[in-house]
């Protein structure tokens, strides 16, 4: 943690030094830190990783508003290690969309489009995002992180580290300097349509049951705003046996 | 008024056939004024920033700003200020440009009802300069006092209908738009509050006059609730098997997935052994987009199949046709007229371009762009287009509409014969494909 307070009083004075005009600048710069030590020190910014590992499943109900037009989705978000993840969203707009992901199997459900078992680069975006706590658990998930420079986000310096999966797209993650907490997403989700850009702004963090989690994340999707608010989260619940089995639909699809 | 400009004015109006019924606003206070300016402020800027064509079509948009606003700074009415507005966007020529009265948010309250929100029964059409009943709704109030399809319509109210419809028939004969635009304000003109009834003089097949007044009541089906900033509407949804053969559906608007899709699919899923299937989409307004890929995949079987390329300014994706485990591979049939619009003609032409339907009917409304509706500082809607649409085949038909194969159009004489020749059509055509002919 020293470490990090120190790298950041460097750049307080260079910002210091710019102001006066003197040439302190040609001061040697302090060495960008590794994209493993931007994401070791992000873990540990937010909990620890004992505090991640003592939680086994989560339960979050959340609303997401699609800005301007005013609609909003009921999501209830359940998710288990290592990538067990069922979604139900209701709305006016949507009526009801169940999706999930187990054991490797992408699927949605809905009136709207019948079952769906996705596959090819949806079908992988699907599984990198579904990594239960996939941050704190990089080293099992990605294949290199690499640190690639400092940012601005929303006027605050930040690490840019770009996290390539095992599976799925590239994304390009920004932490604050200064809290190390992770405070803008870069990525790429793939739906039947082609690739979609979205741009993920984590805030308002919380502490819940020992680990900061984001309890706002304002999105930019193909140049709409969308805003999820988390409404409450719970961990540990004794969840069903079946809460992440693939529903009936969608076993009669693989079947097919 | 280019034809453009026209279709701008109908869309969800036309669904909810508001328009005419609403009385004129009264003066403006001067908070309602300062609410005024800074929905223009906000029109002119949404439209800068997050219309599909960042050159704006090529229009002087400050230009525009500097000319309108100060007449928005002195308008004496509210009504004044949405023809102000409907002004500024009119210029893009395009559709899906609507600014839509606050008081179609409102909830029936007290036992008021809005002005769509209730129907004589009748469905209307203007043919060949004449506005015709085209259809009466069983049980209907205009059912039970015994109106027939054919029947001309010849005055609502106060308005003179026939001098009307055949001035303005003619004036327009050279616009492609005429039929959309006469048969959307007569649609209007007899929508109007639940309860309050319509005087109708008519003519009836062997040309006496008949009078009739009919009290409004509720739509056949049901109202979807408010879908963000876009108000309820009346939906509804027919299903039914002709002669135990052909699947039939038909529904007014693509809203309110969560009710309306269960129905599609049902539907559709006890067709497996139909000869054919009939989707009636004439009539039908549009709505949401969204529901587009599912209804496709029930007549796509094969993975990759788009209906079309959305394009925005930040991208465009492709509305891809997911099929469904059982789709349905016979003969499909699309019904269209003048009064269909937006999804309904995507669905039209996508299918047809997919090469798994054949249309059939009169040229739709072109219609076809993305948007979005987002709600005022006064309290009014504003609808406007994020994206173009692009078909696979090519096809242009924002502003042109969907061509169909097979031209089929209401008559006097065909309605007042209890005939639907379009649809005679298109049965007609699923028996050739079938090889089981005709016994219609």
């Amino acid at each position: 943690m020293n470490r990090w307070k120190a790298i950041v009083g460097v750049a307080g004075a260079g910002a210091l030094a710019m102001g006066t005009g003197v040439a302190l600048a040609q001061a040697p710069a302090a060495p960008l830190p590794t994209g493993d030590a931007v994401l070791a020190r992000h873990v540990e910014a937010t909990g620890g990783v004992a505090a991640y590992d003592a939680i086994k499943n989560r339960v979050v109900h959340a609303r997401m508003e699609l800005m301007g037009a005013g609609v909003v989705i009921a999501l209830t978000v359940y998710a288990a290690p290592p990538a067990a993840f069922y979604t139900l969203a209701e709305s006016e707009a949507t009526g009801r969309i169940e999706s999930g992901v187990s054991d490797g199997v992408v699927w949605e459900n809905s009136a709207m489009r019948g079952p769906i078992v996705k596959d090819g680069a949806e079908r992988d975006d699907a599984l990198r995002d579904a990594v239960f706590d996939r941050i704190a658990h990089w080293r099992e998930h990605l294949k290199s992180a690499e640190g690639t420079g400092e940012a601005d986000v929303n006027g605050k310096p930040a690490f840019r580290v770009v996290a390539t999966p095992k599976a799925g797209s590239p994304q390009t993650l920004y932490f604050d300097k200064e809290s190390g907490l992770l405070v803008r997403i870069e990525t790429t989700v793939t739906t039947a349509g082609g690739a979609v850009p979205v741009v993920a702004e984590p805030g308002d963090y919380r502490k819940v049951d020992g680990i900061m989690m984001p309890f706002r994340n304002r999105m930019q999707v193909m140049g709409q705003q969308r805003v999820v608010t988390i409404e409450q989260v719970e961990h540990n619940v004794a969840l069903p046996a079946d809460r992440f089995a693939l529903p009936a639909e969608i076993k009669a699809l693989i079947k097919k | 008024m280019t034809r453009r400009m026209h279709i701008a004015a109908l869309g969800l109006v036309i669904l909810l056939s508001a328009c005419s019924a609403v009385p004129k606003t009264p003066q403006l206070t001067p908070d309602e004024r300062r609410l005024d300016i800074e929905s223009f402020d906000y029109v002119w800027s949404t439209v800068r920033d997050k219309h599909f064509d960042p050159a704006l079509g090529g229009l002087d948009w400050n230009a525009l700003r500097a000319e309108l606003r100060p007449r928005v700074e002195n308008a004496k009415t509210r009504d004044e200020v949405r023809d102000l507005l409907r002004e500024l966007v009119g210029r893009f020529e395009q559709s899906h440009f609507q600014i839509l009265p606050a008081d179609l948010y409102e909830p029936a309250a007290g036992g008021s009802s809005r002005p769509g929100d209730g129907t004589t029964g009748i469905d209307a059409r203007v043919v060949a300069g004449q506005a015709l009943v085209a259809r009466v709704a069983t049980a209907s109030p205009a059912d039970r006092a015994g109106v027939k399809p054919g029947w001309e319509i010849v005055q609502v109210d106060a308005t003179d209908v026939r001098t009307r419809v055949r001035d303005l028939f003619r004036k327009h004969a050279a616009r492609q738009d005429r039929d959309t635009v006469l048969s959307g304000a007569l649609r209007a003109a007899l929508a109007g509050p639940v309860g309050q009834a319509a005087s109708l003089a008519l003519r009836d097949g062997g040309g006496a006059t008949r009078i009739v007044s009919l009290e409004r009541v509720p739509h056949e089906g049901w109202m979807s609730r408010p879908v963000g900033s876009i108000p309820a509407v009346p939906v509804w949804f027919r299903s039914r098997r002709m002669d135990g053969r052909t699947g039939y559906v038909a529904f007014n608007a693509f809203i309110d997935p969560g009710r309306l899709m269960p129905r599609f699919n049902e539907a559709i899923a006890s067709f497996a052994d139909a000869d054919g299937v009939v989707i009636d989409l004439r009539g039908n307004t549009g709505g949401l987009g969204d529901m587009l890929a599912g209804m496709a995949g029930w007549f796509v079987a094969t993975k990759g199949v788009s209906m079309g390329t959305i394009t925005m300014r930040n991208g465009s994706l492709k509305v891809a046709v997911v099929p469904r485990p059982s789709p349905f591979t016979g003969p499909v049939a699309i019904l269209i007229d003048e009064l269909s619009m937006s999804a309904s003609e995507v669905l039209a032409q996508g299918l047809r371009d997919a090469g798994r339907a054949r249309v059939f009917g009169r040229r739709s409304a072109g219609a076809v762009l993305a948007s979005t509706v987002e709600r005022l500082p006064n309290g009014d809607g504003f609808q406007y287009p994020t994206a173009r649409f692009e078909f696979p085949s090519g096809a242009v038909v924002e502003g042109v509409g969907v061509e169909p194969d097979v031209e089929r159009g209401l008559t006097r004489e065909t309605l007042l014969a209890g005939r639907d020749v379009v649809l005679e059509a298109a049965i007609e055509w699923i028996r050739s494909r079938t090889g089981k002919g005709t016994d219609r």
